[in-house]
């Protein structure tokens, strides 16, 4: 069995980087190499419990099942120039990147019959006075069924 | 001492200590994003690298670099819609410094990043 954390985040670099335009996908590091754009930074970001293991009346863990949550972090990275706008661009690949994820077969089959993705919406952080860098961050939710026996 | 013997001297001095650049002028696609160089110019400049003093890894450094105006030719002066290549690595042009004497450019100050 595979670790169902590490199949949806190398599956979501994957994904990232086969969307048409996209440069560069790499994962956990704060820019690409050559600072190639359009490009997409997959972070880690968190996993947490949603729904515990069953206990007995005990409270011992009788399963080694649980519900996770995932949230990484996926930041969508472009570079401007004085003469355009580059809210358009990001909207652009903020569409395709989530169509992308969401429709993903793979991904899909990750997360389980009791699990699922769920876009909970983006951030435009401002960008620096100086640079003609621009990102998103794009935040999505994948639940799934946490096993020991994975492990 | 005039505007032309200041130059002289930084162009030599650049000549001695500096290293090959390259200034790339680009345009971005409207409809994709991608990134297209209009114009280069390769010229001697000095640089010097400050990697930032904090405990998250990361591959951003900035980077000061001193240009001659002899060098850049038509390409004029800088500006932050260009990159520049240091040893193949490119790098955003973040600040412009350009430096008169007597009304006359003589030397070019960037602040890079990348």
């Amino acid at each position: 069995m595979t670790d169902q954390r590490e199949a949806i985040l190398s599956r979501l670099v994957t994904i990232c980087g086969a969307v048409a335009g996209i440069n560069a996908a790499d994962r956990n590091r704060l820019d690409v190499s050559q600072m190639l754009r359009p490009a997409v930074i997959v972070l880690d970001g968190t996993e947490r419990t949603v729904t515990p293991p069953l206990t007995n009346a005990r409270g011992a863990s009788v399963s080694d099942k649980q519900r996770m949550e995932l949230l990484p972090q996926i930041i969508i990275a472009l570079r401007g120039d004085s003469g355009g706008e580059a809210g358009t661009l990001l909207t652009l690949y903020r569409n395709k990147v989530l169509a992308a994820i969401l429709t993903d077969a793979t991904l899909l089959a990750s997360v389980t019959p009791n699990g699922g993705i769920r876009y909970e919406g983006c951030v435009v952080p401002a960008p620096d006075a100086e640079a003609r860098e621009y990102r998103i961050d794009l935040n999505l939710v994948f639940t799934y069924i946490f096993s020991l026996g994975d492990l | 001492m005039n505007a032309r013997q200041i130059i002289d001297r930084l162009d030599i001095a650049l000549a001695l200590y500096g290293q090959t650049v390259t200034l790339q002028r680009t345009a971005i696609d409207a409809s994709t994003g991608a990134i297209t160089v209009t114009q280069e110019v390769t010229c001697p400049a000095k640089f010097r690298t400050f990697f930032p003093q904090d405990l998250q890894a990361g591959d951003v450094q900035d980077i000061t670099v001193i240009l001659s105006p002899t060098s850049l030719g038509g390409f004029g002066l800088p500006s932050r819609d260009d990159r520049i290549m240091i040893d193949d690595n490119p790098s955003n042009v973040e600040q412009i410094g350009p430096l008169y004497f007597n009304g006359q450019l003589v030397r070019v100050n960037l602040l890079c990043r990348g």
